[in-house]
């Protein structure tokens, strides 16, 4: 009896190793543990080649081995008897295959020792049940690839009708909870430097931890980042917990530290890179506290969501808030402070931070803009500002015209309303910011470290 | 965990996992018990002479060995090694249910129908365990 590969996907989940066996010229037997095989197609699987050379030496000779696959979810097991075909270096199968080999690597602290130095394709002659005691599990009840498409092609069409990005984050998290394990979600940001990527947003967590940081490389989140490859992992009982790896911190690290809003004890994590025209825009991530929480179908709708997301955000930073005249009633505005006294305002030129009253508030070009408009609404009074002529201000310092200076906008006020700060950004319309202050702003700037 | 497998002409192996492991006595053969029923290609292929490997791992720490040899004997299975398998699967399913498997799955994997005992004459032992000493041979 053979069984369909498509029918037994749960076995390419990367759950519980998979068994490779070969034999070289004399009939010997080489046993090698395999952390991936990928679903290529019903005919096709690819085996992650990353130290088994014994196992190498045996394919190139015999062009044969024996499989054994185990589905993660139900434990049942699959003999796959397969012929070699070819291996490859490069390409989009080689760039999945290594960014979930570097996911599990990272999951249970294996990144130095478990390269992938190619993707091996197999075809599979034969795929054989192990038979096994104990009654069949109950059917999966997964979304299926239909329900996926129309909930993603829904949600794409009600982007297409949104012009404000920031609405477009929350309808994006907000549809999102409404499917079944979908509680727990961020979107994150690369900063300018891209090595760091910042919660812009999140749904299902006690503290949103906007502004809270993560490398790229780091966990699921920062490998997708890293290889513009969409991440899944359904069990992760057995390896370090991203965010357990919490970072030791002290001094000036710790004091500008936002805890990442992560779950204790996930089980299954998704991330997926925004990509527009070739560039990150940000990290669409779910993860949740149950094993095989979210399909490939899940995956694949969230590959495209994320998409449309980058397409419409990038298209948002293009368009949005190049107006150069200010709207009647607005110009010339001045500061209506809504109460009485003051806060200070720290901000450290080194690294872009800035703390009101003490409390840290954010660091990077968010922190740059918020001491520039506070800079200029003590000089002038004024509260009333447009994104055109921030970026036209040299004083900021902002990248070029893909400064996603509508992102930074929407974290610097997400962070601000989240601490409920004596100041805030309002936007009365598209492309032009208000300072809304409760108290007036003393302002000071530290250069000089020496004195910290 | 103890996979065993056993070297096909064609390149390939009959591979099955094992249900317990006996350590000789003196200088006599490791045993290994698995179920004839749940690995029935296994079960046709180990004979006397034929080659044949098996990994021993750690599911917690992934320490892993890879011990190769020939067969000396395969005989139906007795209630000594009934017992064996019976040990081996309690100490299993205690240890993976420690690391997050469930039972049921646990269970799928542990057929003892039909039990066979294969005598193993080892002749080499490898470090199997992922990392940069994965393959080396062990000294005897």
């Amino acid at each position: 009896m053979s069984v369909s590969l498509s029918d037994i996907l749960d076995c390419f989940e990367g759950v519980i190793p998979s068994v490779i066996a070969t034999s070289d010229g004399d009939g010997r037997p080489n046993i090698s543990y395999l952390s991936q095989v990928f679903h290529v197609d019903d005919a096709h699987v690819a085996l992650s080649n990353q130290f088994f050379s014994k196992t190498a030496a045996n394919v190139t000779r015999s062009g044969r081995a024996t499989l054994l696959a185990v589905d993660g979810r139900s434990g049942d097991q699959y003999l796959l008897d397969l012929v070699f075909v070819r291996s490859e270096r490069t390409g989009t199968l080689f760039r999945r295959m290594a960014a979930h080999l570097d996911a599990i690597s990272s999951q249970h602290g294996m990144e130095s020792v478990m390269a992938l130095r190619s993707a091996d394709i197999f075809r599979v002659e034969q795929c054989r049940p192990v038979p096994s005691p104990g009654p069949a599990p109950p059917p999966r009840d997964d979304r299926s690839a239909p329900e996926q498409l129309t909930f993603g092609a829904a949600l794409a069409a009600e982007l297409a009708f949104e012009s404000d990005p920031d609405r477009m984050l929350d309808i994006v998290l907000d549809r999102l909870t409404t499917l079944p394990g979908f509680t727990n979600l961020m979107i994150l940001v690369p900063d300018g430097s891209a090595a760091r990527l910042t919660t812009l947003a999140s749904r299902g967590y006690g503290n949103t931890g906007v502004g809270s940081e993560i490398a790229f490389n780091e966990g699921v989140i920062g490998i997708a980042a890293a290889t513009g490859v969409a991440v899944r992992i359904s069990d992760m009982s057995r390896g370090h917990r991203m965010f357990q790896a919490a970072r030791a911190t002290s001094g000036l690290v710790a004091e500008r530290h936002i805890p990442v809003p992560g779950l204790a004890d996930p089980q299954s994590q998704l991330g997926v890179p925004m990509l527009s025209r070739g560039r990150l825009a940000g990290v669409l991530f779910a993860e949740s506290p149950h094993r095989f929480a979210f399909t490939r179908e899940d995956e694949r709708m969230l590959v495209m969501v994320g998409a449309q997301l980058a397409g419409h955000l990038g298209a948002a930073e293009q368009e949005g808030g190049d107006i150069s005249a200010p709207a009647s009633g607005i110009e010339a505005r001045r500061s209506p402070i809504s109460a009485t006294g003051s806060f200070h305002v720290r901000y450290f030129a080194f690294d872009d931070s800035l703390f009101i009253d003490d409390a840290y508030v954010i660091k990077g070009v968010p922190g740059r803009l918020l001491f520039h408009l506070l800079s200029i609404h003590a000089e002038q009074g004024r509260i009333d500002f447009t994104n055109r002529e921030l970026r036209l201000d040299p004083r900021l310092r902002l990248p070029d015209f893909k400064d996603n200076l509508e992102t930074r906008l929407i974290l610097l006020r997400r962070r601000l309303d989240e601490r409920e700060a004596p100041v805030r950004l309002a936007r009365p319309e598209r492309g032009r910011i208000r300072l809304e202050l409760r108290g007036t702003p003393c302002l000071s700037v530290i250069s000089d470290l020496s004195g910290l | 965990m103890m996979v065993i497998a056993v070297g096909e002409a064609s390149g390939g192996a009959a591979l099955g996992r094992c249900l317990g492991l006996r350590l000789p006595a003196g200088d006599g053969p490791i045993e290994v018990v698995f179920s004839a029923w749940q690995w029935p290609d296994l079960a046709r292929s180990a004979g006397p002479s034929r080659a044949v490997a098996l990994t021993l791992v750690h599911p917690s720490t992934y320490r892993t060995y890879q011990l190769k040899g020939r067969i000396e004997t395969v005989g139906e299975g007795d209630a000594a090694d009934m017992a064996l398998a019976d040990d081996y699967i309690d100490r299993m399913i205690g240890m993976l249910g420690a690391l997050g498997v469930e039972r049921d799955v646990i269970d799928r994997w542990c057929g003892i129908d039909a039990v066979m005992r294969v005598a193993i004459r080892a002749d080499d032992l490898f470090d199997q365990t992922p990392g940069p000493h994965a393959g080396e041979r062990i000294p005897a």
